[in-house]
């Protein structure tokens, strides 16, 4: 996939990513994030750290996360988790995504008319 | 797992080409720098080349500083709107009945009080935000965590504005006005506007006090 078209199309839906990955586990770090993305993806997409931060700092300064620093391998750690509004949010931000890339599919596979 | 020595030189790296000076931005790419070197490492990489992947992968400086200053960003606009939400809270009714009643007070007691006696207290005033950054500095308060910093920062401007604002509207002007005390109306008049004035910058230096104990956690960023 090319990548500068990957990143403007990652910039919309990013927080949406990460809140659905935290949906599906208690907590996560930064790098944990990226390279589950690349996992679930096969490495087509990737999120830079520059946009992976600042993404995640928002989401703690909207309340939707909450963070907790442990020590691992001798450093600290950063791991976020969703709040109560978190969780609400990030459900009514999955469907509205899922709507909508519903309705771009149905656009994207229009049959040209005859 | 990476040795002390080997995460010092990494810290190194951010500290100083890319000049990370905040812990909470330090502690975040730190353990991203290290997490990227030692799953080359893995790879049988030695820690030079893992290091220098790694650096490269995360933008090298210029990438990095730019989360910094997002971070900066982040935090101060949520500073900016926690500032003027004290600030609404305070102008309440309670607010402007006080603000009236010592408003008429002052019209009705100014001809007693001398034109120099007036101005020192409005100076007074229009220093009280400039005190307390002034207090605060003296306390060392505005170096106790990353987040303060940035919340001094704004303070800092903040007050500056305010009080030069007060100076060249309020102190300025009425400086002039109460020379002339012979259209003692006018005096009255002035003096009552200087002592609103004085209200709204006295909640303004109360509003610093405020929003420099609140707890900005990225619930600041």
């Amino acid at each position: 996939m090319n990548t500068s078209s990957n990143s403007s199309l990652l910039k919309g839906s990013l927080s949406v990513m990460i809140l659905r990955l935290l949906e599906d586990r208690e907590k996560m770090y930064g790098y944990e994030i990226t390279q589950k993305v690349k996992d679930l993806t096969a490495g087509e997409m990737t999120i830079t750290e520059g946009a992976l931060y600042p993404a995640l700092h928002k989401l703690e300064a909207d309340g939707l996360l909450t963070t907790e620093t442990q020590i691992v391998d001798g450093r600290a750690r950063k791991y976020y988790s969703l709040t109560k509004t978190g969780h609400t949010e990030a459900a009514g931000r999955i469907a509205e995504l899922a709507a909508f890339l519903e309705n771009l599919n149905l656009v994207l596979k229009l049959k040209p008319s005859l | 797992m990476l040795t002390p020595t080997q995460l010092d030189l990494l810290r190194l790296d951010l500290s100083g080409l890319a000049n990370i000076e905040y812990d909470e931005v330090m502690t975040e790419l730190l353990d991203h720098y290290a997490s990227l070197t030692e799953r080359k490492m893995a790879l049988n990489m030695s820690f030079d080349d893992a290091s220098k992947w790694a650096w490269a992968e995360l933008g090298s400086g210029e990438g990095l500083q730019q989360i910094q200053t997002d971070y900066e960003k982040s935090i101060m606009k949520q500073v900016r709107v926690r500032h003027f939400e004290i600030l609404k809270s305070y102008f309440r009714w309670p607010a402007f009945v006080t603000t009236a009643l010592l408003g008429t007070l002052m019209y009705f007691t100014a001809p007693f009080i001398s034109a120099n006696g007036m101005f020192t207290v409005f100076f007074v005033c229009g220093l009280s935000p400039l005190a307390v950054l002034f207090y605060g500095h003296r306390k060392h308060l505005d170096q106790q965590t990353d987040k303060r910093k940035i919340v001094w920062t704004y303070l800092r401007e903040s007050g500056s504005f305010i009080f030069n604002l007060f100076y060249v509207f309020g102190i300025n002007g009425l400086d002039s006005l109460f020379e002339e005390k012979s259209k003692i109306w006018l005096f009255q008049v002035h003096s009552t506007i200087g002592l609103v004035l004085c209200m709204v910058v006295l909640l303004y230096a109360v509003s610093f006090i405020q929003l420099f104990k609140e707890n900005f956690s990225l619930k600041l960023a």
